[in-house]
């Protein structure tokens, strides 16, 4: 079994995978040497990395010479952009792009002097001895200043490809150039096959692999033995180093299907070839190499192949980099019609210009012009019959037809799912469509739509971030804010001093006093509206001042009384001595408006719930009007109280009175116990004389207790109640009067 | 009769054995918080706006996982809410408001006409908008979701939310493809 570099050494092809042979028309370009073309009236430098990685160093007005730098940067990715010739910059805009879309990009338009100047950097060629002394980051610095991408058509930065992250154990050179009318590589090869080995060998001692592979496709002949001799005169080792010629097939030229040719090994879904340690360089990008390395001459020209019926004089042509592509048709003799296709690159993969005031790329290798018999008309769409073809060619592995289902309904996903972004838009399953369904354009849409979904989600993601990090900032400040508010608080409790604290206290304690002061002084201001209280004060004023006077006189008379009385009188004296007491705190708890009420609102109730009797009522009514009357003249007589005293006691003899049957009895008693009640408050009121009032009351309650008529009791009953009140009211009036 | 016995035995067993087996799982692979919300929150766009009546995208995620309906989201499109009805398994139902809005716009200040009231700042949920007070404001159209919420706030209404143009970039790709010919047989193959 033989190791993978030994097959290699051997020449070994490995199967290729799907692929196409479509009809070649190399023949046009090819059997002419390269040409140049009368310098075009203006040159057009896209600024790709113009405000992302990139700054610009020139400004309109300027004069450059040929290979001088319009940008600036310091970023790896950053990749200068040179003056193609000496001239004036004329303006700095926006200007159609030579890209699909023709989307407008920032551009710099250079008016050439005619002179083409050379800029003083670039010397004359170096031979590779004098290079050897340079380190490997010296020569990726000066591939990265000339600004060389990959010219096979993808334009990735050469110097950024050339400084892989891990060893390169073989190195392809890609000369295998399978779309079916460029030649543009074919022609710099026989051209430049010198230079062309000193570029690789450039490359060879900077990735130091230990086999190199350069790729011919068998229908390059002439360039074949032109690098054969080349390789035997250069520098190379002849050690691992040959010159393989593959059978022609598109798409061998792909980078990963040549891997698969060369080696027999799958570059896997995303990955990149180094990482199998291979390395696939185009074979005119180690030509710019070379320049770069040896002469400091910029990436600012390229072969071009210039080609189709649609073109008086095809062939391939050294172009300045942002050579407008109508300078090249006017100078080719152009002879299509205006609605005739442009298109940039070759028939398989290049896409129409739509404006052919775009300029050459550093990408573009071909202008295909057609004319209307060398492309197939438009044909209709036709539906899909699940041949398999489209599988069959693909030289990915693909199902195109899977593929195109999803991508057709959108389904993107499903579509990712089926390794869409493996997917190289080689155009072979469009090629060999029996229903003419123009596959890739269905899976470019696909692609850019999932490129932009993830660019999406990539915002999306970036959006939540930011929106998060906010909300924790707000939140942490609110929370910053408070504790510090707190703080401070605190701060200035701790800073008072002890005297602050008492002077606190003492301001707490006469707000309280004032506000204790305020509540008497609202009883006391409410006291004299109603004047009862004040006349009460009056009367216990009196009464006290009666009471000094006579309360020795008063002792004994009690004392002598007490005997006098039965035993009933005693219990009713207490009895009564107890009511008396309960009547001072009431009258003491209830206030003015209450008791009104309460007056109000009893008259009615009390006679409707116990009293049916007419005559019942009229004695309520008559007890009502004494007790009136009583209230009246209990009040009239306030001033002179004594004489209450002495009213007081008429109930004794009033007893016998009680006993009797009739009305009169009655209403006697209910206007006695309304008395009495009146002195109980009166009493209560002064409580100095409440003896006077307990004494004189037994009487009172006496008759009541002994008279046995229901009716009679009923009616003292009411009487008594209402008598309460009207007393009470009476007083009110009094004092209101 | 056994026979009754020993089924009523080995079914308790069994029962008893898939009681603690289910019990263990439960607790074993408990998922923390609700995944569907999670799932949700993905699909939304993360704009912030909201448009949707609450506040952010998340809390909406929440409220559809709830119950709330798919189709309050303006930035996410129909293609948003044909998803998020996917996934929350109810019917997709058309959007609010109308298609209008529906296209992706970055807002751009007047810088001329900016006061430097710094309203617009406090009102941006991502802070996109750079600017202090009294001096000229700007969005970072990167950062900018297209929200809406700062224009509202501005006092000289000197925010204006232009369309997204399309670059070479972000271009969405329809070309057509070029169709290929056979041409003559004799060329060689």
């Amino acid at each position: 079994m033989l190791t993978l570099l030994e097959q290699i050494d051997k020449g070994t092809l490995w199967r290729a995978i799907g692929g196409i042979h479509p009809p070649e028309q190399k023949v046009l370009s090819n059997t002419t040497n390269i040409a140049s073309l009368p310098m075009a009236d203006e040159y057009v430098i896209p600024l790709p990395q113009v405000g992302d990685n990139a700054t610009l160093a020139v400004s309109v007005g300027d004069y450059v010479t040929k290979g001088e730098v319009l940008t600036s940067g310091s970023h790896f990715g950053y990749l200068p952009v040179h003056a193609p010739t000496s001239g004036h910059i004329i303006h700095i805009e926006q200007r159609p792009s030579n890209h699909a879309s023709g989307l407008p990009v920032l551009s710099c338009v250079i008016k050439p002097d005619g002179l083409d100047t050379l800029s003083d950097k670039v010397h004359p060629k170096l031979a590779l001895t004098d290079i050897e002394h340079l380190s490997n980051q010296e020569i990726l610095s000066k591939i990265q200043q000339a600004g060389i991408a990959g010219l096979g058509g993808a334009a990735f930065p050469s110097h950024i490809k050339l400084n892989p992250a891990s060893d390169i154990e073989l190195l392809i050179i890609n000369a295998i150039e399978c779309e079916p009318y460029i030649t543009s590589d074919d022609m710099i090869m026989r051209e430049q096959s010198d230079a062309i080995m000193q570029g690789i060998a450039i490359v060879h001692r900077l990735l130091k692999p230990k086999r190199l592979i350069i790729a011919i496709e068998d229908n390059k002949p002439q360039a074949i033995s032109i690098m054969q001799q080349a390789l035997s005169r250069s520098v190379l080792p002849e050690d691992g180093v040959r010159i393989t010629t593959l059978p022609t097939l598109y798409p061998s030229g792909g980078e990963k299907q040549l891997i698969q040719i060369l080696t027999g090994q799958e570059v896997p879904s995303g990955a990149i070839p180094a990482q199998l340690g291979i390395l696939v360089q185009n074979v005119a990008t180690c030509y710019a190499i070379q320049d770069a390395v040896l002469r400091n001459y910029p990436l600012i020209e390229r072969v071009v192949t210039i080609t189709g019926n649609n073109v008086a004089k095809p062939g391939n042509y050294w172009l300045p980099i942002g050579t407008p592509i109508s300078h090249l048709l006017s100078q080719t003799n152009f002879k299509g019609l205006d609605t005739d296709k442009v298109i940039i690159g070759g028939p398989m993969m290049g896409y129409a210009l739509y404006n052919d005031s775009a300029p050459t790329l550093k990408g573009t290798n071909c202008i295909l012009l057609p004319d209307a018999n060398e492309m197939a008309p438009e044909q209709k769409e036709l539906p899909c019959i699940r041949c398999g073809e489209c599988a069959v060619v693909c030289p990915a592995q693909l199902l195109p037809q899977q593929l195109f289902w999803h991508s057709k309904a959108q389904e993107y996903d499903k579509a990712v799912s089926y390794n869409l972004n493996d997917c190289i838009e080689c155009g072979c399953c469009s090629y060999i469509c029996p229903s003419n369904i123009p596959l890739v354009e269905y899976y470019r849409i696909a692609k850019s739509a999932v490129k932009n979904e993830i660019e999406e989600k990539k915002q999306a993601e970036l959006a939540k971030q930011r929106f998060e990090l906010r909300t924790q900032r707000l939140e942490d400040e609110k929370l910053a804010r408070e504790a510090k508010q707190k703080e401070a608080a605190d701060r200035r409790k701790a800073n008072m001093s002890g005297t602050d604290k008492d002077a606190v206290a003492q301001a707490m304690a006469r707000i309280k006093a004032k506000k204790e002061a305020e509540a008497n002084s609202e009883v006391a201001s409410s006291a004299p509206t109603d004047k009862r209280d004040a006349v009460a004060a009056a009367v216990a004023r009196a009464k006290a001042k009666k009471a000094a006077q006579t309360s020795p006189e008063k002792l004994e008379a009690s004392t002598t009384q007490d005997p006098v009385d039965d035993k009933k009188a005693k219990v009713a004296a207490a009895v009564v001595r107890a009511k008396a007491k309960k009547a001072a705190l009431k009258t003491a708890d209830a206030t003015l408006p209450e008791n009104d009420s309460e007056a109000t609102e009893s008259i009615p109730d009390a006679p409707v719930a116990q009293i049916d009797d007419k005559k019942a009522k009229i004695a309520a009514a008559v007890a009502r009007a004494k007790a009136k009357k009583a209230a009246h003249k209990a009040v009239d007589t306030s001033a002179i109280e004594p004489q209450s005293d002495t009213e007081t006691s008429k109930p004794v003899p009033d007893t016998p009175v009680a006993e009797v049957d009739d009305k009169k009895a009655k209403i006697a008693a209910a206007v006695a116990k309304a008395k009495a009640k009146k002195a109980a408050l009166k009493a209560a009121d002064a409580t100095e004389v409440q003896n006077h009032a307990a004494t004189s009351e037994p009487a009172t309650d006496a008759p009541i207790a002994e008279v046995d008529d229901k009716k009679a009791k009923i009616a003292a009953a009411v009487a008594k109640a209402k008598a309460n009140k009207l007393a009470k009211q009476a007083k009110l009036d009094n004092g209101k009067d | 009769m056994s026979g009754i016995l020993i089924a009523i035995v080995l079914l308790t067993i069994l029962a008893l054995f898939f009681g603690v087996l289910l019990g263990f799982a439960a607790e074993k692979f408990k998922v923390e918080g609700d995944p569907l919300v999670d799932q949700l929150e993905a699909l939304l766009p993360q704009t912030q706006c909201g448009q949707c009546g609450y506040p952010g995208c998340r809390p909406y995620a929440e409220a559809i996982a709830g119950g709330e309906k798919v189709n309050k989201c303006p930035p996410g499109g129909t293609a948003t809410m044909e998803k998020l009805a996917d996934m929350a398994g109810v019917e997709p139902e058309p959007l609010t408001v109308s298609e209008e809005v529906q296209v992706k716009k970055v807002a751009y200040i007047r810088e001329d006409e900016c006061i430097g009231c710094t309203k617009c700042i406090q009102a941006c949920p991502v802070d996109a908008i750079l600017g202090t007070g009294k001096q000229m404001h700007t969005v970072i159209t990167d950062y900018c979701t297209g929200c809406d919420l700062c224009v509202a706030p501005c006092p000289v209404d000197c925010i204006d939310m232009l369309p997204i143009t399309p670059t070479v970039k972000n271009w969405d790709w329809k070309l057509n493809a070029i169709p290929v010919q056979m041409l003559e047989e004799d060329t060689k193959c």
